[in-house]
C-alpha cells in the first residue's frame, strides 16, 4: 500500500509540471465518455427494471400496462348543444383529421352500420358455437314462459315496416339468441352506444375516440408534442350550437408527459438546492467555493464512468438507475471532503499540504472505497436487473470518482486551490463534548437495535409501482372521469393462457373464460373481456356442437317449441330454418370460426390484442375486474393449467414484495463482506464490527422511524437503504481512525464526517421537495439514515470504542496504525 | 296528384296494418299513427301491446321498441341497399310518387277515385316485394297500401282520420 502511496506521489509531481495538458485530457474524457449517454438507448419502463423471461413479473407488468392505459389515448370530445348527429359529424371529421396528421397507429372510432351488417354474417350462421352449453341454452330458452316471452316480442318486430326486409332473420330467432348475444359483444365494450359509426357516451352528450399514438407514451418528447397538437386541434374545433366545443385528451401518454415534466421541474428544483446548500458547506467550512468546484471533478468522473461502465456491458440503462445512481455517485463527493478537510489542518505549500493530507486519510479512504464498492457489487448478485444494474452504475462510479480523487485532486488543489486554507471552525470540534459516555452509548445502541426489531415488523412495502409515478392528482380524476362516462374499466387483471399453438392458447383460454364467467354469477369478477366470446378453440367448438346430440330434438321440437309457437299463433313451419341450423351444427355441416374470419370486421383489433403468436409461443388473454384480493386468490387457484393470472396488485404482492426479503438478504451479506475486509485490515473482529456499527444502527434506526411514522417503503426507498450501509460503513472508519488514532482529539475525523453527511443530505434529503413520489421517497429514507449514521458515528461509536477498551486493555494494532 | 302532394306540409293519419304471413297462422293486426313533414322524417307509431316507434329520414331508420328497452338505428351510408328499401317504404307511405317513379313501374289502374300499381324496378326492392297497391279517395289522400311478398305474404295497410297541413298559397 505504501509503495501505491509512493507512485501516486510521483504521478502528482508529474502531473503538476502538466497542469494543462492533463485538465485538457480530463475535460476530453469526461466528454467522450458524456457522449455515450447520446449514443446509448435510455429504457424508461419500470418493468424493465423487474427479472423478465415468458411468466416473468417483467412480462407482466409488460401485459397490465399493454392492457390497461399505457399507449391508448382516450380523446372525448364533447360539442355543448349539439345534437347526436352534430356530435357523430364533428367526431367523425376529428377521427379523419387524426387519421391523416400520421401522429397515430389507430384511430378507433365505432363500428358502422356496415361493420355490424358483416359481423351479423360472419357470427350469426354459427352463434350456436359461442355458446358453452348450446343444448343446456336451448332448453331453458324453450321453458314455456320464457318462450312465450321471446315469441311475443317476435311478434312486434314482424309488426314493424321494417320487418319486410328482416323476416328471414327474424324467424330464424325464435329463441331471441341473437338480441343477447350483441348485448354481451356490447357489455365488451363498457356502456358505450355505437352511433353512425361513433361512440357515444350513454348520455349521448360525450363522443369516445380510442387512439394509439405512433410512439410509445413514454416516448414523452413524442407525446408532449402530440398533446400540444391535439390541444390546438381542440382550439380549432367548429363551436356547438350554445358553447365552445371541448376535447379531453387521457390516457398513458398524457400521464407519461406529465410525469416527465414533474420530473424535469424536481430535477432542476432539487439541483438548484443541492448546489445552494453544497455551496453553504463549502462556505461555512472552507470560505470559499473555490475548492468545491475542484472537489466536483471526481464526481463528474463518477458520473460518466458508471454511466459508461452500464452501456458498455448493458448497451442501455434505465433513466431511473441513471437518475437515482447519479445522485447515489453523490456520495463519491465524501472522499474529497475527507481529503480537504485533512490537508486544511497539514502545513507546507499546496502539493506538500495535500500530499499530507492524503497521508493522513490514505487507509480510512481505502476502507471506505473497499467497503463502500463491495456493497455495491454485492447488488450484482440480485435477480432483479433493476439491483444489478444500480449495483454495476454505483461501483462503477464510485471507483472512477474515487479514482479520481486520489489522482487528480491532490495536484489540482495544490495549483488551484485557496492560498491561506481555513482551520476547522471551532463549532465543529466541540461537537465532540457531546459525546456519549461509554454506558450511555451501549444503551442508546441496544435501545436502537430493540426498539427497531420492535416496530420493523410493522413496517409496510407498497409494492405498487403506479405509486411511483408522478401523476397529478386532477389529471387522474379527469381520466377516471372520461373512463365512468363511458363505462370503461382499466384491465388490472389479466388471464394469461399460453401454449405452443393458437389453438391450444384458445383452448386453454376458453377454459378460463368459462371459470370466470362462473365467478362472475359469484359475484366474484365482472367486465370480463374474452376472445373465446367471439372465437372459442375449434375444439371447444366441436365439442359444443357435440353436446347438442344430448338434446332430442325431434322431442324438443314438437312437444316444447311448436306447442308455445302454435299458442302464439305462429304456423308450425314458421320457424324451420332455426331448426335446421341446430341440425346442421350437430351435424358438423357449418363451418367452424377460425381467426381468419374475423379480418376486416370491427373485432379484428380487439381480437389482435388478445391473441398474439411469436415463433415460440402463443398466448391469449382475458382481461376482467375481480371483486378484491380474495377472489384473485380464489381465481387463481382454480385456472386450468397452462393458464396465469397477473394482477396488479398481486405482481405487487407476489414480485415485488420480494425485493425487501432480496435487500434485506444483499444488505447482510454486503455487511459481512466489510466486517470480513475491516477485520483482515484491522486484524481485529471486534473493531470491524465496531466499525460497522453505526451504519447498522443507522439503519435499523432508519427503518423503525418509517415503521413509526407509518411510512411505507417502495422499490425504490427500498434500494436506497443500500446508500444508508454505503455511507454509514465510511463513517464509522473515520470516526474509529480518529478516536483509534494517535491524537483523538483532533477532529479531523469526526469533522469529515459532518461535512461528508452533510453533503449526502444535501444531495439526498432535497429530494424530499420533489413532486414525484418516487424520488420524495428516496429523500426521506436516505435523509434519515444518513442523518442516523452520521449521529450514530460522530455521538454513540466514541463512547463504544470506550467501553470496548476498557475491557480490552490494549487496542489493535492494526487500527492504531 | 302532384299539386296536392306540393301542397301538403305535413300531414298524420291513423292507420290499421294487417299482415298475412305464412309464419303466422292468423292475420297479425296493428295499429297506430303515420306523421310525416315535407322534406323531414316519417314516423311510424305503432300502438301498445306491439308498441314501437320507427323514424325514417333520408339516412337512417331509427326503430325504437319501448316493451324491449331497445333502440336500434340503422345507418343507409353503409348499405345503399337499405337505404333503396326504405326509401321505397317511405315514398309509397308518403305516396310520393316523385320518388317512386325511378324504383316502380307505375301503372294507372283507375283515375277516380285514383288507384295505382308499383312494379319495383331495381332487384334488392322486388327480392322484398313483389308488388305495390296504392289506393286513394276523391281528395287523393291515400287510403289503402297492400303490399305484396315474392313468397306470397301480404301485408294491407288502411289509413283514416287525416289531418292535412297544406302551404297556403
Amino acid at each position: 500500500m505504501m509503495r501505491a502511496r509512493l507512485k501516486l506521489s510521483r504521478w502528482h509531481q508529474w502531473i503538476t509540471a502538466h497542469l494543462w495538458a492533463t485538465l485538457a485530457l480530463s475535460v476530453l474524457v469526461l466528454c467522450a465518455g458524456a457522449s455515450f449517454y447520446r449514443r446509448g438507448a435510455t429504457e424508461q419502463d419500470i418493468g424493465a427494471l423487474l427479472p423478465g423471461g415468458p411468466g416473468s413479473p417483467r412480462e407482466a407488468v409488460r401485459l397490465l400496462g399493454e392492457f390497461g392505459v399505457l399507449n391508448t389515448l382516450l380523446l372525448d370530445l364533447e360539442v355543448a348543444g349539439a345534437t347526436q348527429d352534430q356530435l357523430a359529424e364533428a367526431g367523425e371529421k376529428l377521427a379523419e383529421e387524426l387519421r391523416r396528421s400520421g401522429d397515430f397507429a389507430e384511430v378507433q372510432a365505432g363500428p358502422s352500420a356496415h361493420d355490424f351488417v358483416v359481423l351479423g354474417q360472419v357470427i350469426l350462421p354459427r352463434r350456436l358455437y359461442l355458446l358453452a352449453d348450446p343444448a343446456g341454452e336451448i332448453r331453458r330458452r324453450l321453458e314455456p314462459a320464457r318462450l312465450a316471452g321471446s315469441l311475443d316480442a317476435l311478434k312486434v318486430q314482424m309488426a314493424s315496416p321494417q320487418a319486410l326486409t328482416m323476416k328471414r332473420e327474424l324467424l330464424r330467432d325464435p329463441l331471441n339468441l341473437n338480441s343477447d348475444l350483441l348485448a354481451s359483444f356490447a357489455r365488451m365494450a363498457g356502456e358505450i352506444q355505437p352511433y353512425r359509426g361513433q361512440l357515444l357516451s350513454k348520455d349521448g352528450r360525450h363522443l369516445l375516440l380510442v387512439t394509439t399514438p405512433k410512439r410509445p407514451a413514454l416516448d414523452t418528447e413524442f407525446s408532449a408534442a402530440l398533446l400540444d397538437r391535439i390541444r390546438r386541434k381542440a382550439a380549432e374545433l367548429s363551436p356547438g350550437p350554445s358553447g365552445h366545443a371541448v376535447l379531453r385528451a387521457v390516457g398513458g401518454p398524457r400521464f407519461a408527459t406529465e410525469s416527465a415534466a414533474g420530473m424535469r421541474t424536481d430535477v432542476v428544483i432539487t439541483l438548484l438546492t443541492s448546489a445552494l446548500a453544497l455551496m453553504a458547506l463549502f462556505f461555512a467550512r472552507f470560505r470559499g467555493l473555490r475548492l468545491l468546484v475542484l472537489a466536483s471533478i471526481p464526481l463528474g468522473f463518477g458520473m460518466v464512468g458508471g454511466l459508461v461502465a452500464v452501456l458498455l456491458i448493458q448497451g442501455h440503462i434505465h433513466a431511473l438507475t441513471f437518475a437515482f445512481g447519479a445522485v447515489l455517485i453523490g456520495v463519491g463527493i465524501d472522499y474529497p471532503l475527507y481529503l480537504l478537510n485533512s490537508a486544511s489542518m497539514q502545513r507546507g505549500d499546496g502539493l506538500e499540504r495535500m500530499g499530507r493530507g492524503l497521508d493522513d486519510t490514505w487507509r480510512s479512504l481505502w476502507f471506505g472505497f473497499t467497503t463502500t464498492a463491495l456493497g455495491f457489487c454485492v447488488l450484482l448478485l440480485s435477480k432483479f436487473p433493476g439491483l444489478r444494474e444500480l449495483g454495476l452504475f454505483a461501483a462503477a462510479g464510485i471507483a472512477t470518482s474515487f479514482a479520481a480523487t486520489l489522482v487528480l485532486l491532490v495536484p489540482f488543489c495544490a495549483k488551484w486551490g485557496p492560498q491561506r486554507w481555513r482551520k476547522i471552525p471551532s463549532w465543529m470540534p466541540k461537537l465532540k463534548l457531546r459525546v456519549l459516555a461509554p454506558p450511555v452509548a451501549w444503551g442508546v445502541a441496544t435501545a436502537i437495535v430493540v426498539g427497531a426489531l420492535l416496530l420493523i415488523p410493522s413496517l409496510r412495502f407498497d409494492g405498487e409501482l403506479r405509486n411511483l409515478d408522478a401523476e397529478r392528482p386532477e389529471v387522474m380524476a379527469e381520466y377516471q372521469r372520461v373512463m365512468d362516462r363511458f363505462g370503461l374499466s382499466a384491465s388490472d387483471s389479466l388471464v394469461i393462457a399460453r401454449a405452443h399453438s393458437q389453438q391450444e392458447a384458445l383452448a386453454i383460454n376458453d377454459e378460463v373464460t368459462e371459470l370466470l364467467s362462473s365467478m362472475e354469477h359469484r359475484g366474484l369478477a365482472s367486465r370480463i373481456r374474452s376472445i373465446g366470446s367471439f372465437l372459442p378453440a375449434v375444439a371447444t367448438q366441436q365439442r359444443r356442437a357435440r353436446s347438442l346430440n344430448a338434446l332430442d330434438l325431434e322431442q324438443a321440437r314438437a312437444e316444447l317449441f311448436e306447442r308455445t309457437a302454435t299458442k302464439a299463433g305462429f304456423s308450425p313451419a314458421a320457424f324451420a330454418e332455426f331448426w335446421d341450423e341446430v341440425e346442421s351444427i350437430r351435424q358438423d355441416k357449418i363451418e367452424l370460426l377460425k381467426p381468419g374470419d374475423f379480418e376486416n370486421t370491427s373485432l379484428q383489433s380487439l381480437l389482435t390484442r388478445l391473441l398474439r403468436c411469436s415463433a415460440d409461443e402463443c398466448i391469449a388473454v382475458t382481461s376482467f375486474v375481480p371483486n378484491g384480493s380474495e377472489a384473485v386468490r380464489l381465481i387463481s387457484r382454480s385456472l386450468p393449467t397452462g393458464a396465469v393470472l397477473l394482477d396488479s396488485g398481486a405482481v405487487a404482492a407476489d414480485t415485488i414484495a420480494q425485493l425487501p426479503r432480496q435487500l434485506a438478504i444483499l444488505s447482510g451479506a454486503g455487511v459481512l463482506v466489510n466486517i470480513v475486509i475491516l477485520a483482515a485490515a484491522y486484524r481485529s473482529m471486534r473493531f470491524a464490527i465496531l466499525a460497522c456499527l453505526p451504519c447498522c444502527l443507522g439503519l435499523l434506526g432508519t427503518l423503525g422511524i418509517l415503521a413509526a411514522a407509518r411510512v411505507p417503503l417502495n422499490l425504490v426507498s427500498a434500494s436506497a437503504l443500500v446508500l444508508v450501509l454505503g455511507c454509514g460503513v465510511d463513517y464509522g472508519i473515520f470516526v474509529l481512525q480518529e478516536v483509534a488514532g494517535p491524537s483523538p482529539n483532533t477532529a479531523v475525523g469526526s469533522t469529515g464526517v459532518l461535512l461528508a453527511s452533510f453533503s449526502t443530505l444535501a444531495g439526498f434529503g432535497t429530494l424530499v421537495l420533489a413532486s414525484h413520489r418516487a424520488l420524495q421517497s428516496l429523500g426521506i429514507a436516505v435523509g434519515i439514515g444518513v442523518a442516523a449514521s452520521a449521529a450514530a458515528s460522530i455521538f454513540v461509536l466514541p463512547g463504544l470504542y470506550q467501553g470496548l477498551l476498557s475491557r480490552r486493555a490494549s487496542a489493535p494494532a492494526g487500527a492504531e496504525k | 296528384m302532384r299539386e296536392s302532394l306540393q301542397r301538403t306540409r305535413q300531414l298524420s293519419a291513423r292507420f290499421k296494418q294487417t299482415r298475412h304471413w305464412a309464419a303466422l297462422q292468423d292475420a297479425l293486426v296493428t295499429q297506430g299513427t303515420i306523421r310525416y313533414e315535407k322534406g323531414g322524417r316519417l314516423v311510424w307509431r305503432m300502438d301498445p301491446p306491439a308498441e314501437s316507434e320507427v323514424i325514417l329520414d333520408d339516412q337512417r331508420a331509427t326503430i325504437h321498441y319501448p316493451a324491449l328497452g331497445t333502440t336500434q338505428t340503422m345507418d343507409f351510408a353503409a348499405d345503399p341497399g337499405l337505404r333503396k328499401v326504405f326509401q321505397s317504404i317511405r315514398s309509397v307511405l308518403e305516396a310520393d310518387l316523385e320518388r317512386l317513379q325511378p324504383i316502380f313501374e307505375l301503372r294507372l289502374d283507375r283515375k277516380v277515385p285514383l288507384s295505382l300499381t308499383l312494379k319495383p324496378r331495381l332487384p334488392e326492392v322486388s327480392r322484398i316485394v313483389e308488388r305495390i297497391r296504392l289506393e286513394f279517395d276523391k281528395e287523393l289522400r291515400l287510403t289503402q297500401v297492400r303490399l305484396d311478398e315474392p313468397g306470397g305474404d301480404w301485408t294491407e295497410i288502411v289509413f283514416h282520420g287525416h289531418v292535412i297541413e297544406t302551404a297556403t298559397r
